[in-house]
């Protein structure tokens, strides 16, 4: 083992700079490193466009962190975590989910019907 | 039914708690807590980086470097390196950069800030012209339009990537500015808008969903080692 090529798989599970990004300019795409990552959910816009060519695969948040759990449960059952903690989350991320989704539409709602007040008023 | 109370005996915990509760205490206004809070995390981060800046950098490219015995105070066990005098360049910058402490030799700081600006410039855009541009270009067409597995259009992939080719050309065709979007180039151009608002649309919807696991991830720290009722 001389340096970063010779490794067989780079797995970069980071939030901000220095992180995913960085490895994927200076280590996977100059020594041709087969890499993934865990990012949160914040960043993981700026690395959907890597993959596949450049990351073999992305974790995104707790989303991809549940995904993971599933996955590894299924193909990997001795390796599953006993806790779940990711997957247990999912509950109430969906919860809050259903929640802000609920007040995008109250707002439409209410910007529809005050437009309407406004035409119909003299 | 409301599960049993059992408060954590952990000191970490009840630090992490604390924090956590001070900094939602700006949900209902501005206060002392919360500025305890905000100093402790921004002295904290600070402090964390300059001790990591130091062992992660300054010690192993410049003090080993230039002081190769001193490895045996931080690794007994690691063999003595060799005195590179190569270093004495970075030493000689880095305390250039300090000269900007003292107005009359502040200009002294202009040298390694423009060493460090030029280099890093140079040494980025190769690696972003390969990874950001070239790769990306490969990406969106490499494949081609009607890929195939063992003789069998594959159907699926080949709607993805008529998809990715459609928004990027039309996206780009938005931003182009010396001809007017009418006609049928408009409604491209238009095309390109609604791929560039789902973009960002998509790109906020992830933001957000980060930001609620962070919330989610705060309160099963609460209710679960703190308060142990999870």
């Amino acid at each position: 083992m001389r340096g970063l090529g010779d490794f067989g798989l780079i797995v970069s599970l980071s939030a901000g700079q220095p992180g995913l990004k960085e490895w994927i300019l200076y280590a996977g795409d100059v020594l041709d490193v087969p890499l993934a990552g865990g990012c949160t959910g914040v960043g993981a816009p700026q690395f959907f466009p890597y993959y596949p060519l450049q990351i073999l695969g992305l974790m995104s948040a707790l989303k991809g962190a549940a995904e993971y759990e599933a996955a590894l449960a299924r193909g990997h059952p001795e390796f599953t975590a006993a806790n779940q903690a990711a997957t247990r989350g999912m509950g109430p991320q969906s919860a809050a989910h259903l929640v802000i989704v609920a007040f995008i539409l109250l707002g439409n709602a209410g910007l529809v019907l005050r437009r309407l007040a406004r035409r119909r008023s003299p | 039914m409301i599960a049993a109370i059992h408060l954590s005996g952990d000191l970490q915990v009840w630090i992490g708690a604390l924090l956590t509760l001070m900094v939602f205490s700006f949900l209902w206004r501005d206060n002392p807590f919360y500025k305890f809070a905000e100093h402790v995390f921004v002295g904290v981060s600070a402090a964390y980086w300059m001790v990591m800046g130091f062992w992660t950098t300054l010690w192993p490219a410049l003090v080993l470097k230039l002081f190769p015995a001193a490895g045996r105070w931080s690794s007994p066990e690691a063999p003595v390196g060799a005195w590179d005098p190569v270093a004495l360049i970075p030493a000689a910058l880095g305390l250039l950069m300090l000269a900007r402490l003292w107005p009359r030799l502040a200009w002294l700081g202009k040298w390694p800030t423009a060493f460090a600006l030029g280099t890093t410039a140079g040494y980025s855009l190769v690696r972003y012209l390969r990874s950001d541009f070239l790769y990306q270009i490969e990406a969106t067409i490499g494949t081609g339009l009607a890929p195939t597995s063992a003789g069998r259009w594959l159907w699926q992939e080949s709607l993805a990537q008529l998809l990715v080719l459609a928004g990027t050309v039309s996206g780009l065709i938005y931003f182009v500015n010396t001809r007017e979007q009418r006609g049928a180039y408009g409604r491209v151009a238009r095309w390109g808008l609604l791929v560039l608002m789902i973009t960002f649309g998509a790109s906020f919807g992830s933001a957000v969903m980060g930001r609620v696991a962070l919330l989610v991830g705060r309160f099963q720290e609460l209710l679960g080692p703190w308060l142990g009722i999870l």
